[in-house]
């Protein structure tokens, strides 16, 4: 997935085909370990510049990502083929390249998010507000290949937690897996999920985790409630 | 970062996943966090367990729903990027199922791939990222238009004659141990034999490996369908599930990736199946919408049926390098329609 940009431009002599989409030429061969090294606001910013590596490392980074994602809102292969499509084009077009980005994944999440309901919606494919997305959209799965010493109760655990968390409000179960599968920070999650403060994405995963503890150890719940309000009476 | 030390000693799992700094540094490490939980791992040997826990819970957490693009799509996709076609939406007729729904479908492939191929004359060569292989080469593609055949010489001999509306990757330069290609749609292979490089052709879920030989491969992806026969040599069809099947002059498979199934099968008729390339268009028993389907893609032209049009049965027939007016004249005599041509579109009706 990340060879492209290298082998792009060192072959690029032989090719001088003028369709060639590369505009640049002054890109050293080796490239390829720049892109990879590079920090989201970096790479944002070359590919701003019109660095046409760049453009393409971003494409080749968040492809695939963005159509599992796109998935779970609309069960519609094309559909969000085309979404992906029109995303990336519009980001070449002059007039978005003055956006100022959080990260390179939140700011295309966010967008295809918008897009995939939008067409969704032209094609009639929207359902109602409660029950917006595919049957099994936003749904956790948890695998059970990583091999630990404690796998077998881990895997206990792990079907009950994930029991658990699809029984979840829609909006909890989104932010969870936007935190822990899509690795987006707290802040991110807010962005994406069009919320005003961090602090409310915080409080959605929070509320996840809370009740995962709860169903998962009622006893500790209880006692740790007891010994609370026994400090409590303590202190008093 | 220290100070969160303390915080951290009486956490149990559910205490770890709370933790954004935590979660953050499971899925994206930096230096910084690194050096950190290693230092903690010290101080708290006993917490190990927790943490570890934790962490494989986030590490297994996935989408329940985990649609793919493969790597023909992903290419693709990019090309379409680089060249700036944007899909209109009102095109995108997938959400009805009855017959105009899917008819609107495929009349927007069809439009796509006729912007695709205008102003590109026999071919339209074009550097793609390699966006699937360990070499690092550029790729080319050669892209045959509805209604129109492509042939393409390679540079090791092999020659590969484009069906309509068929697309195929190549690198410029071929590797050092095998002669790599990916196909969408359909194409007949003649492969320059060279024992130590075989010759590989991807086509979705399907590999086919060969020596040099001559056969034919037809990918179908509106249906789910993948067919490789053979001329002459020997293949060998590989797919995702761990299958290997070995295939003979006359002999064919048939993958389908809805069901994940692969089936051997014996050709009856060759020129039913590699008869395109010589202009034979030959329809055995074919439902009325694969004739539409077949049609539209031979001549590249759009076909427009009347609101109220009842589907004729199956048809049989064969074509040599005829006209679409001549082909339209024979199907309508048998199944009894009505047809108009008028320029790209052709009009049927009761």
């Amino acid at each position: 997935m990340k060879m492209i940009a290298r082998g792009y431009y060192s072959n690029k002599i032989a090719d001088s085909d003028e369709r060639h989409p590369v505009k640049e030429n002054h890109i050293p061969k080796t490239s390829q370990q720049k892109y990879e090294l590079l920090e989201d606001k970096a790479l944002w910013k070359a590919f701003r510049e019109g660095d046409q590596g760049a453009f393409s490392h971003i494409y080749k980074t968040y492809v695939q990502t963005l159509f599992t994602f796109g998935c779970q809102i609309v069960n519609d292969r094309e559909l969000v083929k085309d979404c992906i499509q029109n995303l990336f084009i519009d980001l070449k077009k002059p007039s978005k390249k003055n956006t100022e980005i959080l990260s390179i994944k939140s700011y295309l999440f966010k967008s295809m998010y918008r897009r995939v309901i939008r067409m969704a919606k032209r094609e009639n494919r929207y359902l109602s507000y409660n029950n917006k997305w595919e049957t099994e959209g936003f749904m956790v799965s948890f695998s059970h290949e990583r091999t630990l010493i404690n796998e077998e109760i881990l895997k206990d655990k792990k079907t009950k937690i994930e029991k658990v968390v699809n029984e979840l409000p829609n909006r909890q179960r989104e932010a969870f897996l936007y935190h822990f599968y899509e690795g987006l920070s707290y802040e991110e999650v807010a962005h994406v999920m069009d919320l005003q403060k961090v602090h409310s994405a915080r409080k959605l995963i929070y509320k996840a985790i809370g009740t995962i503890k709860e169903k998962l150890n009622p006893a500790i719940v209880l006692t740790s409630v007891v010994v609370l309000l026994l400090i409590l009476l303590l202190v008093f | 970062m220290k100070n969160k030390q303390p915080k951290y000693k009486d956490f149990t799992t559910e205490d770890f996943l709370e933790d954004e700094f935590f979660v953050m540094w499971v899925k994206k490490a930096t230096e910084e966090s690194n050096q950190f939980w290693e230092e903690w791992t010290k101080v708290h040997p006993h917490k190990v367990p927790a943490l570890m826990e934790a962490k494989n819970i986030i590490l297994s957490t996935h989408y329940k729903k985990q649609d793919e693009l493969d790597s023909t799509e992903i290419l693709e996709m990019y090309e379409q990027i680089v060249k700036g076609n944007s899909t209109q939406p009102s095109q995108l007729g997938t959400s009805s199922n009855n017959w105009w729904g899917v008819f609107t479908k495929i009349a927007a492939v069809i439009l796509v791939l006729l912007v695709a191929g205008f102003g590109v004359y026999h071919m339209n060569q074009q550097g793609v990222n390699a966006l699937s292989g360990e070499t690092e080469e550029v790729w080319l593609s050669a892209i045959s238009p509805v209604g129109k055949k492509t042939t393409i010489r390679l540079m090791d001999g092999t020659v590969v004659k484009l069906n309509a509306g068929s697309s195929l990757f190549y690198p410029k330069r071929f590797g050092d141990k095998y002669r790599k290609v990916i196909l969408k749609g359909e194409a007949f292979f003649d492969v320059a034999k060279n024992p130590e490089k075989p010759f590989i052709i991807e086509t979705g879920e399907i590999e086919t490996k060969v020596l040099g030989t001559s056969f034919n491969i037809k990918s179908d992806t509106t249906h789910n369908k993948v067919q490789v026969a053979v001329v002459t040599g020997i293949v060998e069809v590989s797919d995702k599930g761990g299958n290997h099947i070995k295939l003979t002059p006359m002999e064919a498979v048939t993958y389908d990736s809805k069901i994940k199934n692969i089936e051997k099968h014996t050709v009856e008729d060759m020129d039913a199946v590699v008869g395109w390339k010589e202009g034979l268009l030959q329809f055995n028993k074919a439902g009325f919408r694969e004739i539409c389907e077949r049609l539209e893609t031979w001549y590249g032209v759009d076909i427009v049926l009347a609101e109220d049009f009842k589907e004729p049965g199956a048809y049989s027939g064969r074509y040599a390098n005829q006209s679409l007016q001549n082909v339209l004249e024979g199907i309508s005599y048998t199944s009894g329609f009505n047809y108009k041509i008028k320029d790209k579109k052709v009009f049927i009706s009761n």
